[in-house]
């Protein structure tokens, strides 16, 4: 009878150490293995969700695409990347024939760097990521002297507002005066013709990135356009 | 006898047991022996039963991951393809707050110009005009300038011109605080003097521009 009672606690005591080795030595590491895999496909999983939602983002971005390439077009209109002296000085004629004016003197300034941007921006997006530039604002200041009578040089301050390259008028004087090349009778008093000056700066930016092609899947092949500026004719008021 | 007679006899007879009582007891010790090593084996069944299911799911979990993988690598691969997308909406960005920085204290003087031809009294006529922006003043503080009893403005317009009355040169001084983009008219002047027979009075004001006077058409959010 001790010899049965012997067996027993021998074969219950064997069962004991094979379940708790094959669990602790065979099956535990396995489970845990496998809830390492799992939380790693779950961490994964989430990354792929963010991704799929970044690319819908991107996919309706590429799709809205040619518009951004129609701002920054616009843009490098407004703000050339080089003085552009010429162009804008056939803008500037163009505007004084089309108001009316004489435009007498034309009198460009070298281009100064301007600061870090003081006016706070409110994009649609987030703010723009790291190196993505659009050059060094410069502006170029400009005094101009004009004659012509008073709506003739509403007209042509009108018109310089309306240039498709950007410029900002910071100070503007009219006095009685005559006409420099056109020689008259009239009074200077009588106030028919006013020598008007006009002081303001046009921009430009240096050192902006040259145009790349945009390839976007499903797409053709296209330019971002930041060429020199075009001859323009201001827009009647 | 008869057959059924015998039959019921035999089950009435005593029955003898001849193996020897250790014989018996060995084979049940026997039996015993084979259930104890049959539930070891069991044990052992368990065990290799869960680890074959562990095993099977770190095979699943591996291919799912593995699959994780793929799609991922996949997923960056097509982002990858759009970003120059990502780079032309960035461009774009700055381009704009460039136009924003460059022309955000704009001011059309054009329609100031057409305002006054507008809103000159009558008995007043405007000799000289001279509109003259402070660059930079955009952020200053209200009452920052050179006099706290003034506002600062973003610059100042200063008018000469002829009345035939010194009231005249009050009305023109109420006609520029009613315009927007004005503040603060001021006059340094007024003097009476002959034009040929005439009475006239000679005057000199001023009137602060203010932020109203800034267009905005650069920094709204839709753009110029």
């Amino acid at each position: 009878m001790d010899k049965l009672k012997q067996y027993v606690v021998f074969a219950v005591l064997g069962c004991l150490v094979v379940l708790a080795a094959g669990w602790f030595l065979l099956v535990s590491p396995k489970r845990s293995d496998a809830a390492a895999l799992k939380t790693q496909t779950a961490g994964q999983v989430t990354a792929n969700a963010q991704l799929e939602n970044q690319l819908q983002i991107l996919k309706a971005q590429a799709k809205d695409l040619p518009k951004q390439q129609a701002k920054l077009a616009s843009v490098a209109a407004k703000i050339p990347d080089n003085p552009a002296l010429p162009s804008m000085i056939r803008s500037l004629t163009t505007a004084a024939t089309s108001a009316g004016v004489e435009l007498v003197t034309v009198t460009p300034g070298q281009p100064t760097a301007v600061a870090a941007a003081p006016v706070a921006v409110k994009t649609a997006g987030a703010a723009a990521p790291a190196g993505a530039s659009a050059g060094q604002l410069a502006q170029i200041p400009l005094t101009l002297a004009i004659a012509g009578g008073y709506f003739q040089v509403e007209q042509f301050v009108a018109n310089l507002e309306n240039l498709p390259r950007s410029m900002r008028i910071t100070g503007l004087t009219l006095a009685p005066g005559a006409n420099p090349v056109k020689p008259t009778t009239v009074s200077v008093d009588s106030g028919k013709t006013l020598t008007t000056t006009v002081t303001g700066m046009v921009f430009m930016a240096a050192n902006r990135p040259a145009a790349t092609a945009v390839t976007v899947p499903g797409q053709p092949v296209a330019s971002t356009p930041t060429g020199p500026v075009a001859p323009v004719t201001p827009a009647k008021k | 006898m008869t057959e059924t007679g015998a039959a019921i006899s035999l089950d009435s007879l005593p029955r003898v047991n001849l193996l020897p009582p250790e014989i018996a007891e060995s084979r049940r010790l026997r039996r015993i022996q084979l259930g104890l090593g049959g539930a070891v084996l069991g044990a052992v069944g368990i065990v290799a039963l869960l680890y074959v299911a562990a095993s099977s799911s770190v095979s699943s979990a591996q291919s799912d991951l593995d699959a994780a993988n793929a799609k991922n690598t996949a997923l960056q691969s097509q982002t990858a393809q759009y970003s120059a997308v990502t780079a032309v909406y960035a461009r774009a960005a700055a381009a704009q707050a460039m136009l924003t920085q460059a022309m955000g204290e704009e001011v059309r003087y054009s329609q100031f110009l057409n305002d006054l031809s507008l809103s000159v009294p009558d008995n007043v006529w405007v000799k000289n005009v001279a509109f003259a922006q402070t660059p930079g003043t955009s952020a200053a503080a209200p009452g920052a300038g050179a006099t706290a009893l003034t506002p600062a403005g973003i610059g100042t317009v200063t008018f000469t011109g002829v009345g035939f009355k010194h009231d005249d040169v009050a009305v023109w001084l109420e006609s520029l605080a009613s315009q927007k983009g004005y503040a603060n008219p001021y006059f340094s002047s007024s003097t009476e003097a002959l034009l040929g027979t005439r009475k006239t009075v000679n005057f000199t004001s001023t009137v602060a521009l203010t932020a109203a006077a800034y267009s905005g058409r650069y920094t709204k959010p839709a753009g110029g």
